[in-house]
């Protein structure tokens, strides 16, 4: 797994490539908490080449959820694939994460 | 037929299971988002397997099977670790582990739960013969 990381007009973009499981969760967690002790609190999670991703790997936005909520901040994901959300919708994870189609659906929605 | 898989209980080797499984959910007639979920559940059982039953020890070895008709898949997954879900977590509501996990800020925990929502039937057991634990799973493929 790869995270590239922009960082723009006060949003955190994070384009994940390849698979997040149990081995890669850990990547993700410090550069979560890394963005969170850096006070960047708008994260968009670009999933358009994230293949896979098992309950390690939402385990790191679930455990993350609160504290970015406390700072008035959120995750946003866009460009899923059917696969991806397929499984946050197994656990009704949709419901809880701001899941969009587009990169600017996922601004405005930061931004608003 | 039946196939077999052997690596070591390392989580930088879950790659190499999903990719076992893939090929061969291949020969089914499944869809994408059906044969994925399969792989997912796999995963699952055989992290918890590689983490809470054999703390990541590369030096013992982990055996994933599949039995695969064409109206059923079964899979078992051995180890020699100590990993045995308890039956709470196992029924516990998705919603509940959710909120406690929010809350707490947990990172674990929903592995099981995805286990049970994708396949028909989940069991573990320790074969006390030779002291392997064993994951069942089993999914209808009509």
């Amino acid at each position: 797994m790869e995270i590239r990381q922009y960082f723009n007009e006060g949003l955190l973009t994070l384009a994940i490539e390849g698979d997040l499981d149990a081995a890669s969760s850990i990547e993700m967690d410090n550069v979560i908490k890394a963005a969170y002790v850096g006070q960047k609190y708008h994260i968009l999670i670009n999933c358009k080449l994230l293949n896979y991703i098992s309950s390690a790997g939402l385990g790191v936005f679930i455990s993350y959820l609160e504290d970015f909520k406390a700072q008035r901040g959120s995750f946003v994901f866009f460009e899923m694939n059917e696969e991806v959300y397929g499984v946050f919708e197994l656990l009704g994870l949709h419901n809880i994460f701001n899941i969009v189609k587009t990169e600017t659906e996922a601004k405005n929605l930061l931004n608003t | 037929m039946k196939y077999s898989f052997k690596t070591a209980c390392t989580k930088q080797h879950l790659y190499k299971i999903r990719k076992f499984v893939a090929v061969h959910l291949e020969k089914t007639n499944l869809i994408s988002k059906e044969k994925y979920q399969i792989i997912l559940a796999i995963d699952e059982a055989c992290a918890n397997a590689i983490i809470h039953g054999n703390n990541c020890d590369q030096s013992r070895e982990l055996q994933v099977e599949l039995i695969l008709t064409s109206d059923k898949l079964d899979i078992e997954i051995y180890d020699v670790g100590n990993y045995l879900p308890k039956e709470k977590d196992a029924h516990w509501e998705t919603e509940d582990i959710i909120k406690d996990s929010i809350q707490n800020k947990k990172k674990g925990g929903l592995g099981l739960k995805l286990m049970y929502h994708i396949m028909d039937k989940v069991n573990y057991y320790r074969r006390e013969v030779d002291k392997v634990n064993v994951c069942s799973l089993s999914k209808n493929l009509k």
